[in-house]
Formats: C-alpha cells, structure tokens, sequence
C-alpha cells in the first residue's frame, strides 16, 4: 500500500513535509513542555489563523499572512515578557483575541467558500504544494542548525532562567529565537495539522518523552520518533479511512500519550513492587 | 589583577510598589573578605544580592561588582534562595553541574568539588530525584565550578545539615588559599557569620551596621534590626 502511495506526487510531498513537520516539534517539544511554553504554541496559532484570514481577504497567500501573524506576536512575545514584566500566558491572553478577532472580521466579509482556510485550520494534506514542501524544509532546517549551534544555552535557559542569565547566557535573545522557531513549525504544519490541532504536535511528542527518558539526549531521540511515528500513523490512517489528516494525527498522538502514561504506571508499580520484595 | 573592591554600592536605593525596599549610603568590601549578611525577612538581603547579580533593577546610585556594573562579570558565582527547577528535567547532577561552564571537559575540578559537597556517588543520578538538601548542594556545587571570584550565597545553609555545611565551608575557605575569592552570605544562622565571616552587614531596609563579627553584641543587634534577643536566642 505504501508503495501505492509513494506513486502519487500529492502524497509524497505531505509524507516529505509531515516527517520534516514531526522532527521539527519533535526538536523542539520538550523545550516547550519543560518551558511550559503550550499555551505560547497555541496562541501563536492562533494568530497565524488570523493572518491567513486577513490574507485570503486581501487576495494574498494563507501561508504569508500566517507567517506574517505567528513572527510577529512571536517578536512581540519576546521583547513584552522580558524579564517578567508581564507573564506570558497574560500576553498572549491579551494579544491572541486580537489576532483571531482580525481573522474572523476577515472571513465574515470575505462572501465565497473558503476552503483553503478550514484545511488551514484543521489539515489537508492534499493542499501540500513544492512550494510549502520548500518553506518546511526550510523551517526544519533552521530549527535542527539552532538546537544544535545553541544546544546549551537553551538547556541551561530551560533548566533555571535566572541562574542562567547569571552565568552569561543571553536568555532574552535565545527566549526570542525559540519562539521565532515555534512560529516556524507552527506555519509549517498547518497543512498536515492544521494550526487548531498544531499545539498537539507541539507538546505531546515531548510530554510522552518526558515520561521515560532520563538524559536530554535520550528525550530528544524520543520525542522526535514519537513526533515521527505519530504522523507517519497518523496520516496513513487519514488516507485509508479518509479523514482530515490534522484530527487523525492529533489522536494517533494523544493516544501514545495515554499509552505511555499507563506505560509508566505499570512500570511504577513493579518498581515498588521490586523495592518492597528486596526491603 | 586590577586593583578595585569586590563590591562596592555608593547612594544605592531600590523601589518596589511606590516605597523604599533597600537603601545602602555606602558599601566596599576588599577582594577575598567573607561577608555574613543578617537580618529580618523582607529587609532586603535578598535584593541586594539580586541587584549584586543584575537581576533586579537599580532605581538610584551606583553598583561595582568586581569593577564591572551588575550583571557584566562572569566570575561570579551565584546560589538563589531555595532555588527550583521543573522535575521533569532530564539531566543527571553532573550534568546540571557543569551547565553553567564552558569546559566541561575538566573533571577533576568538578570531582573535587563533588566530593566535597557529598555529591560524587550521586553524580549520575537524576537530578530530579535528589532531595531538598541535595539539591542545594547542587546549586552550591554549580556556583563553585565556575572557578568565582565572587561568591553570592542566598540562604546556602537551607536544608543542608551542619556535616554538609561545614564541608562547603571548608572547601570554600582551601580554595580561597589557592586563589582570591570573596563570599558574600546570606543567612539566618548566626553560627556561621561568627565563626567564618570576615564582616558582618545588618540590612533592616537599609544597611544599619558594617563592621567585624567581634563587634556584634546583642546591643548592636538591637539597634540594627530594632528585636530585642534576637542574637541570644540565635546564638546557640
């Protein structure tokens, strides 16, 4: 079946874009989780939507204009929280409802079918075009060069901010490339996800990570095969059964969660099972 | 080695929600003095060493710290008050160690300080498992590592036993053989100011009293923090 699949440019151009999308977030998913970054994903998905809308309004592309949102609150994330003048959950509660605001003034004056925008919003892998397969090589590219050139400083960041920024590590500044990444992936998986299902992809690779692995390497590897794995599932199932990949997807991944978390009760248990026999 | 104070705070006043939090008309301590730093809760020892690090912002006066404004120097090593990271992290204490240097690859300086702090055989451990008091030798272990020539101690002694404490204490005081290195501590523990520090501040919202812990009596106590008894009922 798969070598069915691969006969189709279509498909094989969402396989491409989703496995780049997955090691991306995979990269970058424990860093979100350990930052507890999730609602900062969302929001700038959010805003995203409200590029795309203000965009297809205007007759320009959906994916410039949710580039243009989810860069500029990422920019604005950055240089507005800095050093705790406000939180960030409080910002992006503040600046969000704006950008989605824009979004759906522009849909409600925009009169013809907008299909584009609910395969923005929810995933078509149909819609993948070389040129979106370009800007999420591009976006993965930029994401694996950063986690590796800054591999460090954002452990140490993540670890203990203050601490860090102690110790000479320019925290504002790798704060505002993580989020610029983000916005990156954030974009780039609009068309496999869709930006209302993004946050999965963003955080439950990481989360499920989180649960076993016990160096950043360990998580690393593991959040990206899991980020992998759950697409690669994921959007053969959307195929077969032919159901909105992003959805498809979005399950595969909260499902590995869930096996993972009983995964880890179980071995728990025998732990202390182990501890009790040889006390 | 250029000839200049450890730190020095000249006219310093910090203002939180509209009110005076910390005034110091003047401050010099000399390169390679222990500094003992008392006084209530909320008198502002922890924002001074805050400010000492460039992690609070100064509203009048002026900071050195190692000749250099707030924040600049890297030699100075730093322990926050009862500092805490997510559990989840998944790196192991030799890890979380040596994140705040640039030569990892010198082990025998981290072993020995390691060793000294009770942490060598629980170097490869997570360090989400240690306990309260493991992880703040931890924390002091990754503020030595730096090789400081400032060290900014907030509270060092909490949850740490006296075994422990007294081991940190002692390295602290071989390395300052070896090289120059000024400790400022902030502490509660009375013990420790007299039987180590070199000097003692009273902040009480403003620094009430510089001096040597000799000349720290119960009157002088009084005065700077305005309790009476407070050094008997520490003291032993």
């Amino acid at each position: 079946m798969l070598a069915e699949w691969l006969e189709f440019a279509f498909l094989r151009r969402a396989l491409a874009a989703g496995l780049l999308v997955a090691l991306a977030a995979g990269l970058l998913s424990p860093f979100i989780v350990l930052r507890r970054m999730a609602f900062a994903g969302h929001g700038l998905a959010h805003a995203a939507f409200g590029g795309a809308a203000l965009f297809l309004l205007l007759g320009g592309g959906v994916v410039a204009g949710g580039s243009l949102f989810a860069l500029l609150l990422a920019v604005l994330l950055a240089f507005w929280t800095r050093r705790g003048r406000i939180s960030e959950d409080s910002a992006i509660g503040i600046i969000v409802p704006g950008a989605m605001a824009i979004g759906v003034i522009a849909l409600a004056l925009r009169k013809t079918y907008t299909q584009d925008l609910f395969g923005f919003l929810f995933g078509n892998i149909l819609s993948v075009l070389p040129g979106d397969l370009a800007y999420v090589g591009a976006v993965t590219a930029a994401v694996v060069v950063a986690m590796i050139a800054f591999s460090r400083g954002f452990v140490s960041t993540t670890f203990h901010e203050e601490l860090a920024r102690v110790e000479g590590w320019p925290v504002d500044r790798l704060r505002g490339l993580f989020l610029v990444l983000v916005a990156g992936v954030v974009v780039a998986s609009m068309k496999i996800v869709g930006i209302v299902l993004v946050s999965a992809l963003l955080v439950v690779p990481g989360a499920t990570a989180l649960l076993f692995a016990r160096s950043f390497a360990g998580v690393r590897i593991a959040s990206i095969a899991i980020g992998i794995g759950s697409v690669l599932v994921g959007m053969f199932l959307s195929v077969v059964i032919d159901l909105p990949s992003g959805a498809v997807i979005a399950l595969v991944l909260v499902v590995a969660y869930a096996i993972g978390r009983i995964l880890e009760a179980v071995l728990a248990g025998r732990a202390g099972g182990a501890a009790r026999s040889t006390g | 080695m250029p000839n200049h104070a450890a730190i020095e705070a000249r006219g310093l006043r910090i203002a939180r929600g509209g009110g005076t939090i910390l005034e110091i008309e003047e401050l010099a301590v000399a390169p390679g003095r222990i500094v003992g730093i008392l006084g209530p809760n909320g008198g502002g020892k922890t924002t001074l060493l805050r400010v000492l690090v460039g992690l609070e912002p100064i509203d009048e006066g002026s900071v050195r710290v190692l000749g250099e404004p707030p924040g600049k120097s890297r030699a100075v090593g730093y322990l926050p008050q009862a500092p805490t990271f997510d559990p989840r992290f998944p790196a192991r204490v030799r890890e979380v160690v040596t994140l705040g240097i640039r030569d990892r690859g010198n082990g025998g300086k981290v072993d020995r300080i390691l060793r000294a702090l009770g942490l060598l055989d629980l170097a490869a451990k997570p360090a989400g498992l240690l306990s309260g008091g493991q992880k703040q030798r931890m924390f002091l272990a990754r503020a030595l590592v730096r090789e400081p020539r400032l060290l900014l101690l907030d509270e060092p002694t909490l949850g740490v036993d006296a075994n422990t404490l007294d081991s940190f204490l002692h390295l602290v005081l071989e390395i300052r053989e070896e090289r120059e290195l000024t400790v400022v501590i902030v502490t509660h523990d009375f013990s420790v100011v007299t039987e180590h520090a070199d000097q003692v501040a009273c902040l009480a919202g403003k620094l009430n009293w510089f001096g040597s812990p000799s000349d720290l009596d119960e009157g002088r106590l009084t005065e700077a923090f305005g309790v009476h008894n407070l050094f008997l009922r520490h003291r032993h």
